[in-house]
């Protein structure tokens, strides 16, 4: 009884004060894939809880760019703010794509909610794209591509595909998911990763002018029996740049680091 | 009022030697004390009359704090309270949230019951009709097996599951063309990078057979990755492959070509040539 | 709306509800003030800092235990606020009470023997050290308990019984003193 007084009178006080409307709830049904793209501003990940996917932001409205004449109407072309936040949501089958507005305007902080089950990917190559991704303690499948912006996670498990041509590509696994392979490719940023140290993995760790540091044990592969039969009992030609390849705690699931001319470091902590 | 109180200055000279009850008078008249702390002040009450009479000092200090009235604050705190809550409305966090209904789910497990059954169906296959034969026959099947899950993962909308396809497709024996096509479709049209990438380095197995090997040269030319250009670069200078020496030529020219790129061009020409 | 608790308006809040928190800023801001001003913070500081005591619980509503207190909850970020204060204006709370506590008559229509005695006791008020002060400030402005005094100011309740009679002693003296002359 007492609380549903409250609740009246928080109503009207809401009402009193004229409370914008700026948190609501939708409901999509068959989410699979998330894709996040051109986010106008710093974004970071974490995993939510009971299945709800959220989206936050620090943009106040009045921030959020709007053109007088378009009041009214709804672009045709481009993605337009549906959700109140600057950002359009859509979804076509079984994935909903995030999508900011084509305009330099970076200044936000945007954080993503994501329940575990769904797949992540983010595509800041586009140039009206923040500078920086961080991901937190997601168990989801996550690819990440990005120009100059640079990755960070923490406490992920992959598996993972992430991809910069300048930006660097550091942060910690709590654990490396083996059901797939997991890719991370710096064009000339670096990577630093750590993993855990009893952690099975297939290792390629490749740089073409940068140094490669690892704090694990590498067995070296015995030389590759040429499984291709026109080959015979050729040896096979191996390494393809620095290439430093073989089996951690025995082996597990792949695992490729590579670069052009940044650093590997590849930590055990 | 004041009489009252200049009264009580005067005959109160407060000498009474029980420091410790007297410390407890304050507490004694807010019924702050405990039931035996408060029975010891009375009873000290009774025979102490500096303590009754600073009882009644502070009843009356007591009374004119109660009757002092608190200062308003200005009268536009309200107005600067109800600004600061509005303002928290708005920059504080605006938030969209979704539920997710995760129906999808019971499809995917399907299509993993589905293959680990067909899978079943393959290794059962084998054994009974493998009593005769070899360990090959089997390694044949487990190879077919790869194979069909390869061709399963590789239309895959996650590129986690296509590295994984490629990952099979390495580990096929005797690779029919098959495979080998759907690893140079791989590297030429997945989406991503990373998967390309692992495709090319799968494909460096078969590039013994020249017709492999004229593919990746063409397939040099459309790369616009420069880790995929130089990967391929190195691969076939190893083969010593000269088709690609125009795309070379290309990259060297081309000032958008990545630093590192130019400098494998540039070398891998001075090789071929 | 009185009979619902500050504890139950503040859980109210930590659910996101944000706009009851003005039923506790009604309630309590005049006390929060009035604190400010017995510490020895000036006139204008006290309104600010009672603004910010306001916006911190906001800030941090999250961090509010079910069941905790609210006023002591509220003290507790308010002396805190208040130290802070005069650590960064490094400006001594010993200095005198702020002007207005004395100017009755400018704020209100009072008789002169009424003016005399609340002047008497900001005077009395004034010269006690500071800690002092809060203690009576929480204890007889603000109304608060023994135990929450305890609390906030991170001691026991027996040794805030033996202050809390030690510092209104203090005051009486001087008080009553004062009112001598």
């Amino acid at each position: 009884m007492k609380h549903t007084i409250l609740v009246i009178i928080i109503f009207w006080l809401a009402w009193q004060t004229g409370l914008s409307q700026n948190q609501y709830e939708t409901k999509i049904p068959n989410i699979r894939k998330v894709l996040i793209e051109k986010i106008p501003g710093t974004l970071l990940i974490e995993q939510s809880q009971n299945n709800v996917f959220k989206i936050e932001t620090d943009k106040e409205p009045s921030e959020i760019v709007e053109d007088e004449r378009t009041r009214g109407l709804k672009p045709v072309t481009s993605s337009y703010d549906n959700t109140g936040l600057g950002l359009s949501l859509v979804q076509s089958g079984s994935n909903v794509t995030i999508s900011g507005p084509n305009q330099f305007d970076a200044t936000g902080n945007y954080t993503i909610f994501l329940p575990p089950e769904v797949e992540v990917s983010v595509d800041l190559t586009n140039p009206f794209s923040g500078q920086l991704v961080e991901i937190r303690g997601l168990k989801n499948s996550l690819e990440v591509k990005t120009l100059s912006g640079d990755i960070k996670f923490s406490n992920i498990t992959g598996p993972t595909v992430f991809h910069s041509i300048s930006g660097n590509i550091e942060g910690s696994f709590s654990d490396l998911n083996q059901e797939a392979p997991s890719s991370i490719i710096s064009i000339s940023g670096l990577i630093d990763l750590a993993m855990p140290s009893n952690t099975k993995a297939e290792v390629k760790l490749m740089s073409v002018s940068g140094k490669i540091y690892s704090g694990f044990e590498i067995e070296k592969e015995k030389p590759n029996k040429n499984k291709d039969p026109r080959a015979g009992e050729l040896a096979q030609i191996s390494g393809i740049g620095q290439k430093t390849s073989g089996k951690i705690n025995g082996g597990g699931t792949s695992l490729i680091l590579q670069s052009i001319s940044g650093n590997i470091y590849f930590r055990n902590k | 009022m004041k009489k009252r109180i200049i009264d009580y200055q005067k005959t109160d000279t407060m000498k009474c030697n029980n420091t410790q009850i007297n410390a407890l008078l304050t507490a004694y008249l807010d019924n702050a004390l405990t039931p035996e702390e408060s029975k010891m002040v009375e009873a000290h009450l009774n025979d102490c009359s500096d303590c009754l009479d600073e009882l009644q000092e502070i009843r009356t200090l007591h009374l004119q704090i109660e009757h002092t009235p608190l200062i308003d604050p200005p009268t536009d705190a309200e107005r600067r309270f109800r600004q600061m809550l509005e303002k928290q409305h708005k920059p504080q966090k605006q938030s969209i949230t979704i539920t997710v209904d995760f129906s999808w789910k019971k499809i995917a497990a399907a299509i993993i019951i589905f293959l680990a059954g067909a899978a079943t169906v393959l290794l059962f296959q084998s054994k009974t009709d493998s009593d005769t034969s070899s360990i090959a026959h089997l390694e044949n099947q487990v190879s077919q097996m790869r194979q069909v899950l390869m061709t399963a993962l590789i239309k895959n909308d996650s590129p986690s599951d296509r590295l994984k396809a490629v990952q099979y497709a390495e580990q096929i024996s005797g690779p029919s063309p098959e495979v080998t096509n759907i690893l140079l479709e791989t590297l030429n049209h997945d989406p991503s990078v990373n998967v390309r990438l692992a495709a090319a380095n799968a494909l460096h197995q078969f590039a013994v057979h020249q017709e492999v090997r004229t593919k990746l040269a063409q397939s040099l030319q459309q790369q616009s990755d420069p880790m995929l250009q130089i990967v391929l670069i190195k691969m076939l200078v190893q083969f010593h492959e000269r088709s690609m020496v125009p795309t070379l030529q290309d990259f060297s020219h081309d000032e958008k070509t990545h630093e590192m790129v130019k400098k494998e061009a540039e070398e891998a020409l001075t090789v071929l040539l | 709306m009185d009979w619902l608790s500050d504890e139950d308006i503040m859980l109210e809040v930590k659910q996101g509800n944000i706009d009851a928190l003005s039923l506790l800023f009604k309630r309590h801001h005049k006390h929060l003030f009035n604190f400010f001003l017995q510490t020895g913070v000036e006139y204008h500081h006290s309104e600010d800092l009672t603004q910010q005591v306001f916006y911190r619980i906001l800030k941090y509503k999250d961090s509010y235990r079910e069941k905790a207190g609210f006023r002591k909850w509220m003290f507790t970020i308010a002396r805190n606020i208040m130290r802070r204060h005069f650590e960064t204006r490094k400006r001594h709370p010993e200095q005198e009470l702020p002007a207005i506590l004395l100017n009755i008559s400018e704020r209100q229509t009072i008789d002169s023997e009424e003016e005399e005695r609340i002047k008497a006791l900001y005077k009395a008020l004034e010269k006690i050290p500071p800690q002092d002060r809060e203690l009576i400030s929480l204890s007889r402005f603000q109304g608060m308990k023994y135990e929450d005094i305890a609390e906030i100011t991170g001691t026991t309740v027996g040794a805030i019984k033996v202050k809390m009679h030690r510092a209104l002693k203090k005051l009486r003296d001087l008080y009553f003193e004062k009112a001598d002359h």
